[in-house]
């Protein structure tokens, strides 16, 4: 009786040693997969980018695909970087759109925030403070709204404000976009917007300061075309 | 006689100026005053501000921020969505504009903010004298700018924080800060803003 416990100890810690020793073989295998998975997510965007072949047939395609973009909904997470900042600071939320000029911008961590631009005008809930103004009445705002509009709905191909050049790798197309008007240029120095290729929905947007200074905006979990109630761009 | 003459009624005119005339002295140790948001190696503090100028509303985050290898601080002030407002450079006691978006590059913006972000960040040791009186609703730390006709009250909380501050330039308060707190020996949770001459009201709430 004794032999047999012994036995079932001896065959119970082999299987623990063999199974630990399982689990450090696959470790370094289970961290390359890891690496892989966060370098294939991360540096997708990041990828070397050359100039498209023909540019008007791009440009055509993403004038046909924002033209049939009735809505758009999507969780977005931004990252601001300043150089002197050490850590960038993160903010995540929600945004819906409606043409032609209906957004919701809505932050919800590390605090609540929400924008809504509908028809020129202007409203804000500041964590329960609500303000409303008219776009036209307020320079930054109306700068601002313009940049937000065009780099969600991605109608920019034809847009006479910005300077448009198309990049491309295998996985995206890189609209780079030169403001042209000189109150803008003081605001924003380049936008990139980044459309997955297959799709041609916008995965990133990245706004670059007169100082280099950035924001990056990455979008996820886009729903296009689904009904958004008008409610949805009031505050009430 | 004559020479001290102009000296002497501008000091007393200068005196009959202050708020401190009708406050009693005492013989109170002054307790050591740390700056409410003390700079220092790798400082790194966000607040939501909230900005009234003349009934326009801008928000936005407040960085305070000293990199470790430098001996100069930053102020910026950015939308939510990250476009910057301003940046302002701490050194020696002194803000300078480094970058004021156009809508906010105004003299009178800009000194009223400076003198708000001074009396949060500066460093009292070096650049100011104190006096310690009392009054008959409770105990203030007054707080003698060096310039003429420029004074701070310090309204301490039991655990002897600030908890208003009164900055003056003459009889009149030219603005008043309320500030909050979370926990003892933290910079404040809530900042409160008020221009008393000009419609110009911040409010600050500490996220990071």
């Amino acid at each position: 009786m004794k032999n047999l416990k012994n036995e079932i100890l001896k065959k119970k810690n082999t299987a623990f040693k063999s199974q630990s020793r399982t689990h450090y073989h696959l470790f370094p295998v289970f961290c390359a997969v890891l690496l892989l998975m966060v370098q294939s997510v991360f540096s997708q965007a990041n990828e070397s980018f050359s100039p498209v072949n023909n540019s008007s047939v791009i440009n055509n395609k993403v004038a046909q695909n924002s033209a049939d973009m009735q809505t758009l909904q999507a969780d977005f997470v931004q990252e601001k970087h300043m150089d002197f900042l050490q850590m960038d600071i993160i903010s995540k939320g929600k945004f819906w759109f409606r043409k032609e000029n209906q957004l919701r911008w809505q932050y919800t961590n590390p605090y609540a925030y929400t924008i809504v631009i509908n028809n020129g005008k202007i409203s804000i809930d500041d964590e329960g403070r609500e303000s409303e103004f008219n776009v036209d009445g307020n320079k930054i705002f109306e700068q601002v709204n313009n940049i937000i509009v065009t780099a969600v709905s991605g109608n920019i191909m034809d847009d006479n404000q910005y300077k448009t050049t198309v990049l491309e790798n295998d996985n995206f197309y890189k609209i780079i976009l030169n403001p042209k008007n000189s109150d803008v240029q003081q605001v924003i120095k380049e936008m990139q917007l980044f459309l997955g290729k297959s799709t041609l929905q916008i995965e990133q947007v990245k706004m670059i300061e007169p100082t280099d200074d950035y924001t990056l905006i990455s979008f996820k979990n886009q729903i296009i075309n689904e009904p958004i109630s008008a409610g949805t761009f009031t505050l009430d | 006689m004559n020479r001290f003459l102009p000296a002497l009624l501008l000091l007393i005119s200068v005196y009959s100026c202050s708020p401190l005339v009708n406050m009693q002295k005492t013989n109170r140790v002054v307790p050591a005053l740390a700056p409410v948001i003390p700079f220092g190696p790798d400082t790194r503090i966000i607040y939501r501000a909230s900005i009234n100028i003349s009934d326009k509303q801008l928000s936005g985050l407040f960085i305070f921020r000293q990199a470790p290898d430098h001996d100069f601080g930053y102020v910026s002030f950015i939308s939510e969505l990250g476009i910057e407002f301003l940046r302002l450079r701490l050194q020696d006691g002194e803000l300078h504009t480094e970058y004021a978006m156009e809508a906010l590059n105004r003299k009178i913006i800009l000194n009223a903010l400076g003198n708000f972000l001074l009396v949060l960040l500066d460093d009292f040791d070096s650049s100011h004298t104190s006096v310690y009186k009392q009054k008959s609703d409770g105990a203030w730390i007054v707080v003698e700018k060096q310039a003429l006709l420029q004074w701070e009250f310090w309204s301490m909380n039991e655990k002897n924080n600030p908890e208003t501050i009164s900055y003056y330039k003459g009889k009149k308060p030219s603005f008043i800060l309320h500030l909050q707190y979370k926990k003892k020996g933290e910079v404040p949770h809530i900042i409160v803003f008020n221009h008393q001459r000009l419609p110009f009201h911040i409010t600050l709430k500490k996220i990071q």
